[in-house]
């Protein structure tokens, strides 16, 4: 997530002193089905970052589960599944300089999706 | 080194190729998944992917055909200004369960827009090395044009390259123009 908003700020620095403002528009999409959980796509994530394969071992798929069901019920927040953003560069004329869409797809650890 | 220099040519040409199409509105959704794709192969898994359409071309009012138009026009191939090899990195946590052996490769290369500003100039900086999927970009850092400084390509440290290591050799291919950048480049 941090790594596209980096991304989108080099985009409208490359235009400083050209660009004079932008529109920047936001869409969410959510997860539509909130009784699936994606385990292996979560457990996938947790080997990466686990320090070694003991440490990745120590979780079981239902350990798993009961942590992601516990968060669940104790929000009420939906769950996130993708986000796009739009960016239109303006010179100031308001005539339009440069477009620029950034995708953002990642798995939800805390979540589960 | 011959071999992180074609693994970075064919990259630079696949990833222009799916920008290029990423707003042609005469490239369909399929036809362009299969571009992403072959970009997404460079990348290890842990990397966050990037390159998605995210509805790019579909609106069709006179503002954004002309954007869409103008960003074709605009999108360039990056430079590929040098590569550095470098031995016994430090790395995160993460990176250390997927890189195989002790030698990475970063690989300096331009941005893929021409902008306003001199496009001959450095912008990110790809570590590259051997993993069990076979030679795979790890991780990159930005290049800080104002302050010449690299900075990181997120917070998270256990998917960091903390430290480069030892320079063992590099391969000057093409001196950038902007003057930070081109200081960066005879640093070694």
């Amino acid at each position: 997530m941090l790594d596209k908003e980096y991304e989108m700020r080099d985009f409208v620095k490359e235009y400083e002193g050209q660009a004079d403002h932008f529109n920047m528009s936001a869409e969410v999409s959510y997860v539509e089905d909130e009784s699936i959980v994606e385990l292996e796509a979560i457990k996938a994530k947790l080997r990466e970052v686990a320090k070694d394969d003991e440490e990745t071992e120590m979780i079981s798929d239902a350990e798993l589960l009961q942590s992601i069901q516990a968060k669940l019920r104790a929000t009420n927040q939906k769950r996130v599944k993708g986000m796009k953003y739009e960016i239109i560069l303006f010179d100031n004329d308001n005539e339009p300089l440069e477009i620029g869409v950034f995708e953002i797809e990642e798995i939800d650890l805390l979540l589960g999706t | 080194m011959q071999k992180i220099k074609t693994f970075c040519e064919n990259y630079i040409t696949d990833e222009f190729n799916c920008n290029v199409a990423k707003y042609d509105y005469n490239v369909t959704n399929r036809e362009y998944e299969i571009l992403e794709e072959k970009v997404y192969s460079y990348f290890d898994d842990s990397m966050s992917k990037g390159y998605g359409r995210a509805g790019a071309i579909d609106k069709k009012d006179d503002i954004y055909l002309k954007l869409s138009n103008k960003k074709i026009k605009n999108t360039r191939k990056r430079i590929l200004f040098q590569i550095k090899e470098f031995e016994d990195p430090t790395l995160g946590d993460a990176l250390k369960r997927i890189v195989k052996g002790n030698l990475i490769y970063r690989a300096d290369m331009s941005y893929e827009l021409q902008t306003p500003s001199e496009f001959s100039k450095f912008s990110r900086g790809y570590y590259i090395a051997d993993t069990d999927s076979g030679l795979k970009i790890i991780y990159f850092k930005r290049f800080d044009i104002k302050n010449g400084v690299w900075e990181h390509q997120h917070d998270w440290k256990p998917s960091q390259v903390l430290e480069d290591g030892n320079l063992i050799e590099v391969e000057k291919l093409q001196a950038p123009i902007e003057p930070n950048s081109l200081k960066e480049y005879n640093k070694d």
